[in-house]
């Protein structure tokens, strides 16, 4: 009978639950002591954060091999970025002046010609348009040709008329351009529409292509990180493996085992970010007085862009972020293996 | 304190170490768990600290059936024991003050507390003056010793102990075993695998004898004192 009770007492508290004035009480002690694991939790965090810190100094060769590796996959999409930000910047210092050359059929006269630039006024982008009369559209073609002032042409009377085609270019994109010249066709009277290619257009489609590579270089190295951070955070659980059985046997939680290969990973991220900032600093110092001897050759005011704060942040923080993603990765799978 | 109700454990490799063992120890007792080698008594051992699970039965443990404690309550539960191991599995890139310190800071413990507990643990053990040693430093008495001055670090109600005087010459073994006596006497629950019967047989604790995964005996202590 007594034993009965008494079981019933430890099902009751294995379940949590509580009916006697006592066990609400004891509930209640619960309750308070709750916050207690987290003052240790937090505890713990921060011991695990100094001392994984220490020892990561504390062996300064296979940290710099570490970092090193890291820096240089975080430096390599880093100083692709930055190129792609300065030839931006050389961009836009360009005098952008993309501009469409129209011909129209040479039936058309200059009158209607007028018209003709009227509505192309209105398209998307256009900034000005200066027609040329056919005498004037002569005079340009005697030129371009070489002609001399005496010199006939054949068919004289039947000149077209030319349209100069300017866009605003703050605004217009080099895709905007090409619709911009189908949408003339269409309107028809055209003989031909010629867009100007500059290399100012070609130095464009450089950018476009940076940027895409970012993206994809930037894909590859993180994969790079997280397999280098993941194979380290590895090699230290197998190193600490006695440890880890010791302290999971008196007692330690997973949570607790866990927490030194997390920090471990941040600071192999951190230390590799910082690292990939100073060999970018050092490549943009390397390359800031022939940049600017080219500016000078070129008449223009050009300073490279560098790292700003921003974006040093982002590069620290996303490098440290996949340290911490490596480790939790390879933490999960070869932890749970260390059983006693 | 501790109860067995019919358990048996087979390991995966198809042996069975524990064949249909019922056993209940009291708060307060002191037993020593003996047998030949290969017997389970480390086995029984492994099945009151979860580091392994009964294949069928039950344990209770502190009026708590352990089926109930998940995965992640092991930690909590290995908490209320003190453990000690035959190979002590101190960790020797470690002071000795540290090793005996480990299980209250992985506890939680405020560090003056564990400054505390820890220097009194080993005061118990009478190696206070070597903790800043190594434990590779130490005899394999000494080490033992500091084995089990971190399983009563946290002041545990229940220290179970695996062959703690496994290899250890009969004088020190007496020691050591003199060591559990004071603790038990101060109503701590302690079960000690061992299968020293020279040194069993002297002392006055019951005795239960496994062969071959079963209870052949479980004698009561004599009571001619
Ligand atoms: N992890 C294990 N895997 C497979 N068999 C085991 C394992 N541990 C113990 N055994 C077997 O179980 C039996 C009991 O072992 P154990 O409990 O260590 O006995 P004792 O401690 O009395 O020497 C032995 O036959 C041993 O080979
Ligand atoms: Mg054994």
């Amino acid at each position: 009978m007594a034993k009965r009770a008494w079981t019933k007492q430890a099902v009751a508290n294995d379940l949590g639950i509580s009916s006697s004035k006592a066990n609400r009480k004891q509930a209640h002690k619960h309750r308070i002591s709750f916050l207690a694991p987290l003052t240790q939790v937090a505890k713990h965090n921060w011991r695990a954060f100094y001392q994984t810190l220490l020892g990561q100094i504390r062996k300064p060769f296979s940290t710099l091999l570490i970092s090193g590796i890291i820096g240089i996959a975080m430096a390599l999409p880093c100083g692709l970025y930055l190129l792609v930000i300065n030839l931006q910047a050389i961009e836009d210092q360009w005098p952008h002046e993309p501009q469409l050359t129209l011909f129209t059929h040479k039936k058309v006269s200059y009158f209607e010609a007028q018209n003709l630039a009227k509505k192309i006024n209105n398209l998307p982008g256009v900034k000005s348009i200066k027609v040329l009369s056919p005498g004037s559209a002569m005079e340009e073609y005697r030129h371009i040709v070489g002609l001399g002032k005496n010199e006939l042409l054949p068919e004289q009377k039947l000149l077209p008329s030319i349209l100069i085609i300017a866009f605003d270019s703050q605004s217009i994109k080099p895709d905007m351009i090409k619709r911009v010249k189908e949408k003339i066709e269409h309107l028809g009277q055209t003989e031909s529409v010629h867009l100007d290619q500059t290399a100012v257009e070609k130095l464009y489609k450089l950018i476009e292509i940076g940027e895409r590579s970012i993206l994809v270089i930037g894909t590859i190295f993180a994969v790079g990180v997280l397999l280098i951070v993941g194979g380290t955070i590895r090699l230290e659980i197998q190193s600490k493996h006695n440890e880890i059985l010791v302290i999971k046997l008196i007692g330690g939680t997973n949570a607790y085992v866990r927490r030194p290969f997390l920090y471990s990973g941040f600071w192999h991220g951190i230390f590799g970010g910082l690292l990939a900032w100073l060999l970018t600093l050092t490549a943009v110092m390397f390359l800031s007085n022939p940049v600017a001897d080219f500016a000078q050759l070129s008449n223009k005011i050009f300073n490279l862009v560098t790292l700003d704060m921003q974006s040093t942040g982002i590069l620290i923080g996303s490098s440290a972020l996949l340290g911490l993603l490596g480790s939790w990765f390879s933490v999960g799978r070869h932890l749970a293996k260390v059983e006693p | 304190m501790i109860q067995f109700h019919n358990v048996y454990k087979s390991y995966p490799s198809g042996h069975d170490a524990l064949d249909g063992v019922s056993f209940r120890l009291s708060k307060g007792e002191m037993a020593f768990l003996t047998g030949h080698s290969g017997a389970g008594k480390s086995t029984f051992l492994k099945l009151i600290s979860l580091i392994e699970r009964p294949s069928k039965g039950q344990i209770l443990f502190e009026n708590v059936n352990l089926k109930s404690v998940s995965k992640r309550k092991i930690a909590y539960h290995r908490r209320k024991i003190g453990m000690i191991f035959q190979n002590n599995l101190l960790l020797d890139n470690r002071s000795v003050f540290d090793n005996v310190a480990l299980p209250l800071e992985v506890s939680g413990y405020r560090t003056i507390e564990v400054k505390k507990r820890a220097q009194a643990a080993l005061d118990k053990v009478g190696l206070l003056h070597y903790r800043r040693k190594l434990p590779s430093e130490l005899s394999s008495g000494e080490q033992q010793r500091v084995g089990i001055a971190r399983a009563i670090s946290t002041k545990p109600n229940v220290i179970l102990a695996d062959e703690p005087t496994g290899n250890l010459d009969p004088e020190l073994s007496s020691s050591i075993m003199h060591l559990f006596e004071q603790f038990n006497q101060v109503g701590v629950t302690v079960l000690i695998a061992s299968h020293d019967l020279n040194l069993i047989n002297t002392m006055p604790y019951r005795k239960v004898v496994l062969d071959q995964g079963r209870i052949a005996s479980n004698q009561a202590p004599l009571t001619n004192e």
